[in-house]
């Protein structure tokens, strides 16, 4: 890009979120993501990562 | 109220601590072998292979595939949940600062040749990624996930860090040439790909960012939300447009999608109006006479030695049994006997097996390629019949209700469980599957490999048995 490309350019969006969107959003999705983890635990999920990852992975080799 | 402060050090030093943090597992570069431990269950935000020597937790797009990919049995929420925390907390700051592939694109473009600069058509092409998730991350694996064939798409055909740290990390060491026959097409189109990606690299800065990341793209959808990132204070931008120029990322606003938030815009701001911030703390701004933490690196060098000494600590030396000279698992020893349990309630013995040739599979219901190999051994059954015994021993990792997904299957010959992991430990077997082993008439190993097989492999090594005995 050079000068004449980005002269006037905002270098943030122009419509800011509504004031406390961002924070309730935040606060929303680091909630659900803790729960998420949690249910995730309980219902074997985290076993499955753990697995999976002590394997040596085949695909992820390209062994096939 | 005063601006509160917590100077981070220099991002190359931070892409560097995460990059060992992630790889402690030093005695995995020095034996060939992955680290098993429990730290493993852990995902680590950025891009790095599990199947690395050095890997001491969990790849989250990996983890996700597979997830998903098990979404039949199990909902996916571990996985979702952490690439939750992981977006809304850091967002693409784990792409700067925080991702092993992305120190290396941008040490590869330190290479001095000529630069390829962003233009309207990078643009277009850092769309690529978002079909790359849609289809490669999540369709393909949930689809397939429902056919009970797990299948991690983007990390079979395309991952590089798979082929980087994973194939050329293992594969360079001595103890895994026996790995060598397995090579075939899917492992040169990925190592095509890494070396295409890696020269691509020097001329483009971060290409596999900016077009092909899927990881880059979920992190991404964060951009507006995350608790850390690049904001700009409006009141005092002039609008000269010097951070978007200086940007190699293809950003439209600082701190976008397409926003590394590696910070490099801060130090051209002529105004003081960029930074790096979590909520209301500064984490970087221009060159500041400010004193960083001095209390931070001696504790994240004490995290960093900590997890050091734990994954590196010597193995307990368990008393192998003693057994005669001539029993062993190579080719042409008579192999150990053993007995294992199977899913019918019977129970498979190896030495009850005896005058038949011996097709012993291991395998598990979570690795794609051992399911897709079962039929085969079901054809061998249906045509050799009484003159061939196979077992299918299961992992003594078990994901899901083994028995009810053996009940499912057409398939009449024995599935069994490995349950202390012993058997195929015996057979100088590891946590590479499928791995099968062939014996003949006599319990004297003639195959023995780890490994997919056909049908027609798995016939013409039972043959020359089966004629001997004519």
């Amino acid at each position: 890009m050079d000068k004449n490309q980005t002269k006037g350019m905002t270098p943030y969006p122009e419509k800011d979120l509504p004031r406390g969107v961002g924070k309730t959003v935040r606060r929303v999705c680091i909630a659900l993501a803790v729960l998420l983890i949690v249910l995730g635990i309980l219902n074997g999920g985290l076993w499955d990562v753990l697995v999976k990852a002590v394997n040596i992975c085949t695909e992820c080799i390209g062994l096939g | 109220m005063a601006e509160k402060r917590f100077l981070l050090p220099k991002r190359r030093l931070i892409q560097l601590y995460a990059a060992l943090l992630y790889n402690a597992h030093a005695k995995g570069f020095i034996k060939g072998e992955i680290y098993t431990g429990p730290v493993k269950a852990v995902c680590v935000p950025g891009l790095n292979c599990y199947s690395c020597p050095g890997a001491v937790s969990a790849c989250p797009l990996g983890s996700l595939q597979n997830a998903l990919a098990s979404s039949g049995k199990r909902a996916p929420y571990y996985a979702i949940g952490i690439l939750l925390l992981f977006g809304i907390i850091l967002g693409r700051t784990v792409c700067g600062y925080l991702c092993p592939i992305g120190l290396f694109q941008e040490l590869l473009h330190k290479i001095p040749v000529p630069k390829l600069k962003k233009s309207r058509f990078t643009r277009a092409l850092s769309g690529l990624k978002y079909g790359i998730l849609i289809i490669l991350v999540i369709l393909i694996p949930l689809w397939m996930g429902f056919k009970d064939y797990p299948l991690p798409a983007f990390c079979k055909y395309i991952c590089p860090a798979g082929t980087l740290q994973g194939a050329v990390g293992l594969l360079a060491h001595p103890a895994n040439t026996g790995l060598y026959p397995m090579l075939g097409a899917l492992f040169a189109s990925k190592m095509t790909i890494l070396i295409l990606l890696a020269l691509v690299c020097m001329f483009v800065y971060r290409a596999f960012c900016r077009f092909l990341c899927p990881l880059g793209a979920i992190y991404g959808l964060f951009a507006r939300f995350a608790v850390i990132g690049v904001k700009v204070d409006r009141s005092a931008c002039v609008h000269c447009g010097k951070c978007l120029r200086k940007c190699e990322m293809d950003i439209r606003h600082v701190g976008d999608h397409e926003c590394i938030q590696c910070g490099e815009c801060i130090d051209v701001c002529p105004v003081n109006a960029i930074s790096l911030k979590a909520g209301k703390i500064t984490l970087r701004e221009k060159a500041s006479e400010k004193k960083k933490n001095a209390f931070l690196w001696p504790v994240l060098v004490c995290i960093l030695l900590i997890l050091f000494i734990f994954v590196n600590w010597p193995d307990k030396k368990t008393e192998e049994p003693i057994v005669p000279l001539e029993t062993g698992y190579e080719i042409g020893m008579r192999a150990p006997a053993f007995t294992v349990p199977c899913y019918d309630g019977a129970a498979y013995d190896s030495q009850a097996a005896l005058g038949k040739v011996q097709v012993i599979n291991f395998w598990a219901t979570w690795c794609g390629p051992c399911v897709k190999e079962l039929p085969y051994f079901e054809e061998i059954r249906q045509k050799y019949g009484d003159h061939v015994s196979i077992a299918a021993i299961h992992s003594s990792l078990v994901t899901e209700d083994v028995a009810a997904y053996v009940a499912s299957l057409p398939y009449a010959f024995d599935f069994a469980l490995d349950e202390t992991g012993s058997v195929i430990t015996s057979f100088g077997g590891s946590t590479l599957l499928p791995h099968t082993v062939v014996l003949d008439q006599n319990g004297t190993v003639i195959y023995n490999q780890t490994g997919s097989v056909t049908y027609e492999q798995l016939e013409a090594i039972i043959l020359p048995c089966l004629e001997a005995k004519r």
